[in-house]
């Protein structure tokens, strides 16, 4: 296992330019990994980026990142609908993988990345690692101790809004910050679920764990978007509402929905028979867990700047997209120190499960049972 | 002053006991309706009430009533799965017929009960009458004139704790000892007891139905009412999606299984591309909030509208304020409006018809796993 992990970084959009490339510049994490090389297929942008967080190699073609660049994994930080190719090659080369959210589109693509990974020894994580927030952790000790009776329904979800055209980081003139965000509205990886709701999911199943059925509604609602005085025609549902079945009559209300924030943030509610947990209070009063004082005073317009996981500390509070930032470093510690992460592929193709047979049983008017499931 | 309509009332549970025969007692009631004849199974209940309340004649058999009493509409009040026998027993006897939510169980019933009405010429009207209500009037008509831009999706929910700690039923004797158990067998359950109000909001709201999905079953087994153990065999724990055409959607939860109330009882909140309307609890008081200003509602107090939303009612004044049901008071008053005027329900047989077919086809859905197409529409 290598002493220092050297990264590539694939795709220097925002999450990359944003998140991942400040938090991995900084001093604290060089003894641990080093940016050895950034990609994107966009001219000048890669060399850009790799100017302004000194990394060693750029490259406008990832496969000349993977045969060049120096590197040991790679965090894959693409649009989603390129996700399964990336890190089949990515693996076939012998690089482990970091996944930003979303894995990958459908169950059989991540089935593969996590068979070609076990056959060939190398590691994954996925994002979002919500298992590890503690106030999730919490919630789920509450829940299993039963502080709420037993738990009848819940609700969670997103709405995608116009927050990617609005995003501050694709407004400038420069090859940084004018990324264009059309792939969110397109097939394949487009639209809520793929983008949002599966923070909420995630955080659903580390606490409930697999569902076991699913049905939905969904459509596109919005046909055509625009940025920067551009049209782009959607074909992305950006209107889906589903159900999931726990087993034993408790369901799930998740939605990924063009406008219209029924729950708080990506946060779940969950309903029991003697109560209820609604975002991070319980029946009304705040639920306490290791962490929160802080977190909640660095809560500035709505948004939690600073998020109490493991390896947020230092200056890394007071960078954005920290929870990427943490998955990225536990897959760091595994390769180092083989110490395995909760952030697992297994749990990433669970919530892929979900969200890709909810568009199946909103297409076939079948309600789809689900097929995967993982550690929990 | 307009005529009195001779009424009869079947079903002398706790929605009669708490609301309908009170508000039927007062005054400005005895104005419009003349107290005729009730009926329920149990003979004390008929006959303390009958006495109570002001009622010439009582009966425990409803076809004798039908039959015998001198009356021209039936206010039926008894247990769901009873309204289909009683509801077609007076449309043949050529009564005007009022039904407590939910009208019927089934959609073939409600098309029985709404041809027999049609084919008579009998004024056929069904609870909730939500659109009987201005506030949701103005909230049709603003969603209508895109106040809140585009509709993308609405959430509705009913959520209560179940019936057998009601005050009428925890009680003694025949009128504060009401068996809820009905509530806890086919034909009963939330959806038909609570969601029904919701549902006859949305539709009002946003229109007829197109298709729908849902998931359904049984949260808490038995339930405890004194000391009774009541098995549960309908479901108490049911999320329905509603496809409303052009990918506009919306959700409905019916649960009696839960306890903390961390939702409002039959909230509505209606998210657009512009703004979000958010009822509150329009079952209580009225607490609209909206991100836009609604033309034409009242109430505003910096941010949200403080509406009582029952008070808007046509029929409930005075004392009928303080009554509870005055939303069932209404319905009723608008029955005998409507038969002594001949004129048409705002509550139809046919709205009603739609929403018990959603009912019916949502726990179809759950039980087959397959979306169901609505046939219905009003």
């Amino acid at each position: 296992m290598p002493e220092v992990v050297r990264l590539g970084v694939v795709g220097a959009g925002s999450i990359s330019v944003r998140g991942i490339l400040p938090h991995l510049s900084q001093d604290d994490v060089k003894d641990r990994v080093v940016l050895n090389a950034v990609c994107d297929p966009v001219p000048g942008r890669a060399a850009a980026a790799a100017e302004r967080f000194g990394i060693k190699h750029a490259f406008t073609d990832f496969d000349e990142l993977l045969a060049k660049g120096e590197v040991d994994a790679v965090t894959i930080a693409s649009p989603i609908g390129l996700h399964y190719e990336q890190g089949m090659k990515a693996l076939r080369a012998g690089k482990h993988v970091h996944f930003n959210k979303t894995m990958t589109t459908t169950v059989a693509e991540a089935t593969e990345i996590i068979d070609l990974a076990a056959a060939k020894g190398l590691r994954l994580t996925a994002c979002p690692g919500q298992a590890l927030r503690p106030h999730i952790q919490k919630i789920r000790q509450l829940v299993a101790d039963g502080a709420i009776g037993k738990v009848v329904w819940t609700a969670c979800g997103a709405a995608f809004g116009t927050y990617h055209e609005n995003e501050g980081v694709r407004q400038g003139d420069d090859v940084l910050t004018n990324t264009n965000p059309a792939w969110y509205w397109r097939k394949p990886g487009g639209g809520p679920l793929y983008d949002m709701t599966v923070y909420a999911l995630h955080s659903l199943t580390s606490v409930l764990g697999p569902a076991k059925r699913v049905t939905a509604m969904s459509g596109v609602r919005i046909k055509e978007r625009e940025f920067r005085g551009e049209k782009y025609v959607c074909d992305a549902d950006d209107n889906t509402i589903m159900v999931l079945d726990y087993g034993d009559s408790l369901f799930s209300l998740v939605y990924g929905v063009a406008a219209g924030r029924l729950t708080e943030g990506f946060e779940v509610s969950y309903f029991g028979t003697k109560g209820s947990i609604v975002g991070t209070k319980l029946n009304d009063e705040p639920i306490d867990y290791p962490g929160r004082v802080e977190a909640e005073a660095a809560r500035v317009g709505g948004k939690r700047l600073f998020q109490p996981l493991p390896h947020v500390v230092g200056p890394h509070r007071e960078i954005q997209e920290a929870h990427v930032y943490e998955d990225i470093m536990q897959l760091v510690d595994w390769l180092r120190e083989g110490k395995p992460s909760p952030s697992t592929a297994e749990h990433a193709r669970h919530v892929i499960d979900i969200i890709e047979s909810a568009y199946r049983a909103a297409e076939t008017g079948q309600t789809q049972t689900l097929t995967t499931t993982f550690a929990w | 002053m307009p005529r009195k309509v001779k009424v009869a009332l079947s079903g002398l549970g706790s929605v009669s006991q708490r609301g309908v025969l009170p508000h039927l007692a007062q005054p400005d009631a005895l104005e419009r309706v003349e107290l005729v004849a009730c009926c329920d199974v149990v003979a004390e209940r008929a006959e303390q009430t009958a006495k109570k309340f002001g009622w010439k004649e009582w009966y425990t058999d409803y076809d004798e009533m039908i039959a015998k009493a001198d009356i021209e509409a039936v206010l039926l009040a008894g247990p769901i799965p009873v309204h289909y026998p009683q509801a077609m027993t007076a449309l043949r006897a050529n009564k005007h017929v009022y039904v407590q939510k939910s009208m019927t169980v089934t959609l073939a019933e409600a098309n029985d009960v709404v041809n027999e009405a049609n084919a008579r010429g009998l004024k056929l009207v069904a609870s909730p009458g939500q659109m009987l209500n201005p506030i949701f009037q103005n909230i049709k008509k603003n969603i209508a004139d895109g106040v809140i831009g585009k509709v993308y999706w609405a959430f509705s929910s009913t959520v209560g704790g179940g019936h057998e700690g009601e005050s009428l039923r925890a009680g003694a004797g025949a009128l504060a000892a009401i068996d809820p158990t009905w509530y806890y067998k086919k034909g009963g359950g939330p959806v038909y007891d609570m969601t029904v109000y919701v549902l006859h909001a949305l539709t009002g709201i946003l229109g007829p139905v197109k298709r729908v999905t849902a998931m359904s079953g049984i949260g808490l087994k038995e339930r405890r009412w004194k000391d009774v153990v009541i098995p549960v065999e309908m479901d108490d724990n049911t999320l329905i999606l509603l496809d409303f055409g052009d990918d506009v959607f919306a959700v409905a939860t019916g649960q009696n299984c839960k306890g903390a109330p961390a939702i409002g009882f039959g909230r509505m909140i209606f998210f657009g591309s512009a703004g979000t309307i958010d009822t509150g609890r329009p079952m209580m008081g009225l607490e609209i909030t909206s991100d836009t200003a609604l033309p034409g509602m009242f109430g505003f107090t910096g941010g949200s509208y403080n509406v009582n939303a029952q008070r808007q009612l046509k029929y409930v004044v005075g004392p009928h304020t303080t009554i509870p049901e005055p939303h069932v008071y209404n319905d009723i008053m608008h029955t005998v409006e409507c038969i002594v005027e001949n004129t048409r329900p705002i509550p139809t047989g046919e709205h009603a018809r739609h929403v018990v077919e959603l009912i019916e086809k949502a726990y179809i859905s759950a039980e087959t796993g397959q979306h169901q197409d609505l046939t219905t529409t009003f």
